[in-house]
């Protein structure tokens, strides 16, 4: 492709719609999965200290009933 | 004669059995590995959108090859992958072994149809369809509604650990269907091309695009690897949410990478 114009590089001979087409939805799907994949790790983490602050909650009232 | 001891689960690879060891090693891998990734993701598309000639044949629509195939070995490697795990959680029921499994669907299914997607689109150019019925074609469809179906079994089962037997017996006999994806083409006259590089007759394109093709493919290897040792992290923290070393390591609000290494360390 070097030597080429922007603009043919662009087209790429009538093939450019299917080629960049294909480029454009693997990123969207890659991006996509890992966003999806850092939100499920922020509600897994929010829920362990949820869990955890409930845990030690529990803990302080027995002692003070103790 | 020495009484044989049992091998001890905290030495040795056994270590690595356990979620606690393993979420910490996962946690050290990631980001290199999406660093990796990156860069080597960009490399090849300056190999193979810029360097790599025209093909005498096909023309510029060629250039799909360089994400149509790496998505296509990733999505029937993965797929072995997720049968050797549920064959190990069958054998020792490590459920370390079953959350693997579990891990590598999604990003399976989504190698799987991005090589159906872009497969389609290199078609329309090149054969004058986005789809046939023919046999490689249709077997890569049937190994998305294996991946789906796994992943519906494992969510809707009840107790996770029926889920697990369940979804392992099904991720064992999907895998009959890959060696029948590779040999497609050889067994049957496909519309599909036959392989560019294969163990017998070797490669048979350009080296400046099998270049940008093994680039490509080691791009999607360590994107893949970063993005299932991810998952297996969040399903570890799902699923072990109430054990003792979850809470100490990720309970306290705020805690920074570097705490969490400090108490890896700690506790090890």
């Amino acid at each position: 492709m070097s030597g080429y114009s922007l603009h043919e590089w662009v087209l790429l001979g009538g093939h450019g719609v299917y080629v960049w087409t294909s480029l454009a939805l693997c990123l969207v799907a890659v991006l996509g999965e890992w966003a999806v994949l850092r939100q499920a790790r922020k509600r897994a983490l929010q829920r362990v200290r949820r869990l955890h602050r409930a845990k030690q909650g529990s803990r302080d009232n027995d002692g003070k009933a103790d | 004669m020495k009484p044989s001891r049992p091998p001890n689960p905290e030495s040795g690879w056994l270590q690595w059995a356990s979620p606690r060891n393993f979420d910490a090693l996962a946690g050290r891998l990631v980001r290199p590995l999406l660093a990796a990734a990156v860069c080597l993701a960009g490399l090849g598309l300056f190999w193979g959108f810029y360097l790599a000639p025209i093909d005498a044949v096909q023309g510029h629509s060629y250039r799909i090859m360089f994400l149509h195939v790496p998505a296509s070995w990733v999505a029937m490697i993965v797929y072995l992958a997720m049968a050797f795990w549920s064959a190990v959680y069958l054998v020792f029921r490590t459920r370390l072994s079953a959350m693997m499994a579990q891990a590598l669907a999604p990003t399976g299914a989504l190698m799987t149809l991005l090589s159906l997607v872009t497969g389609s689109l290199w078609g329309k150019p090149t054969w004058g369809t986005y789809w046939v019925w023919d046999a490689r074609l249709t077997s890569m469809l049937l190994l998305l509604f294996l991946y789906l179906g796994f992943i519906a079994l494992t969510r809707s089962v009840t107790p996770a650990r029926r889920a697990d037997a369940a979804g392992s017996i099904l991720a064992l006999i999907g895998a009959v269907n890959v060696p029948v994806i590779y040999f497609s083409v050889v067994w049957w006259n496909t519309l599909h091309q036959g392989a560019s590089i294969s163990f017998d007759s070797g490669v048979s394109i350009h080296p400046t695009m099998l270049t940008a093709l093994l680039l490509m493919s080691a791009a999607a290897w360590a994107y893949s690897i970063a993005v299932v040792l991810s998952r297996l992290r969040v399903l570890v923290l799902e699923r072990e949410a109430q054990a003792e070393w979850v809470g100490r390591r990720y309970g306290a609000p705020g805690q920074s990478r570097n705490e969490i290494r400090r108490l890896d360390e700690t506790e090890s």
